[in-house]
């Protein structure tokens, strides 16, 4: 059940006060969101079951400290995705150079103005329904999959969440010619599978 | 082949990205234009990477409602605040 803006601060301060109800109604209405947001990332399941696990600790650890500068539900997300990036970073199949330069968790710590607006889950089922779109989505979400990791965090990054390459690259650690150049063989790849039928988009 | 001697399939192709995203220098990008304009292989690979940007977003929007896993996190995670809530309780 979506939550009106007035309901949602009297969760967040119940929630505070270690009310695990309130954090659960709190949540509730956009775990879909923050779990899809990390499987995007991750393309696993149990990953992502593991990172948006880390994503809503750090959440709930982190309420106190939220100030309603943006939306409650777009600086959740953004600990969300910021637990999926973390998570491909200590995973055992990822070798990392600087493995101790984790990015923070927290949205408002290195990112001032973290996205405004959110896709709000009731516009987006209907989207997500819709037939034509379907057999698209799939093939997207199969051909993410044989994605690098590498690559794929670029791209869905990118291309899925609208950062900017120089947040990207932040975030990353890498530089923003690294990010465009695994952006284009992420494009590339998934261009080669699936040309036609992005063609045919209306 | 390329109705244009210069730039190269191959190199337009590759420069795809860097024209979308604006950081290719200006003679570059009218010349990629240029290329894009007239070349059929290369045209519907940008295209392509266009509307892919375009409804990449829309397409992998979430479902209405949460997987069983997510659930399985949220609950793991509120059980976690529930042992919080009790141990600092028995330490207060
Ligand atoms: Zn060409």
């Amino acid at each position: 059940m979506p939550t009106t803006p007035a309901q949602q601060s009297d969760l967040i301060r119940l929630a505070v006060e270690g009310d695990s109800d309130a954090f659960g109604a709190l949540i509730h209405p956009h775990l879909s969101l923050f779990h899809h947001g990390i499987y995007r990332i991750l393309a696993n399941h149990q990953d992502a079951q593991d990172a948006l696990q880390d994503g809503l600790l750090a959440i709930y650890r982190g309420l106190p400290r939220f100030e309603g500068r943006s939306q409650f539900s777009s600086w959740a997300y953004r600990i969300c995705i910021n637990a999926a990036l973390m998570h491909r970073r200590s995973s055992r199949r990822y070798v990392e150079k600087n493995a101790s330069d984790f990015p923070s968790l927290d949205p408002e710590e290195e990112h001032p103005n973290p996205m405004e607006t959110l896709p709000e889950v009731a516009a987006a089922s209907e989207a997500y329904n819709q037939l034509e779109h379907r057999e698209l989505r799939d093939k997207l979400m199969e051909t993410l999959a044989l994605l690098p990791p590498s690559q794929r965090e670029v791209f869905v990054l990118r291309d899925i969440e609208d950062w900017s390459t120089e947040d990207i690259a932040t975030q990353l650690g890498v530089t923003t010619l690294v990010v465009r150049q695994r952006l284009h063989r992420a494009r590339d790849f998934i261009c080669a599978r699936l040309q036609p039928y992005f063609l045919r988009v209306p | 082949m390329t109705p244009f001697p210069f730039p190269p399939c191959k190199e337009v192709h590759e420069s795809l990205t860097e024209l979308m995203e604006g950081s290719a220098p200006l003679y570059k990008r009218l010349m990629l234009r240029l290329h894009l304009a007239f070349c059929d292989a290369c045209r519907p690979a940008y295209l392509a990477f266009l509307a892919m940007r375009r409804v990449g977003p829309k397409l992998l929007l979430p479902p209405a409602d949460s997987p069983r896993e997510a659930e399985d996190a949220l609950k793991a995670v509120l059980k976690r605040v529930e042992q919080d809530r009790s141990e600092k309780k028995i330490k207060g």
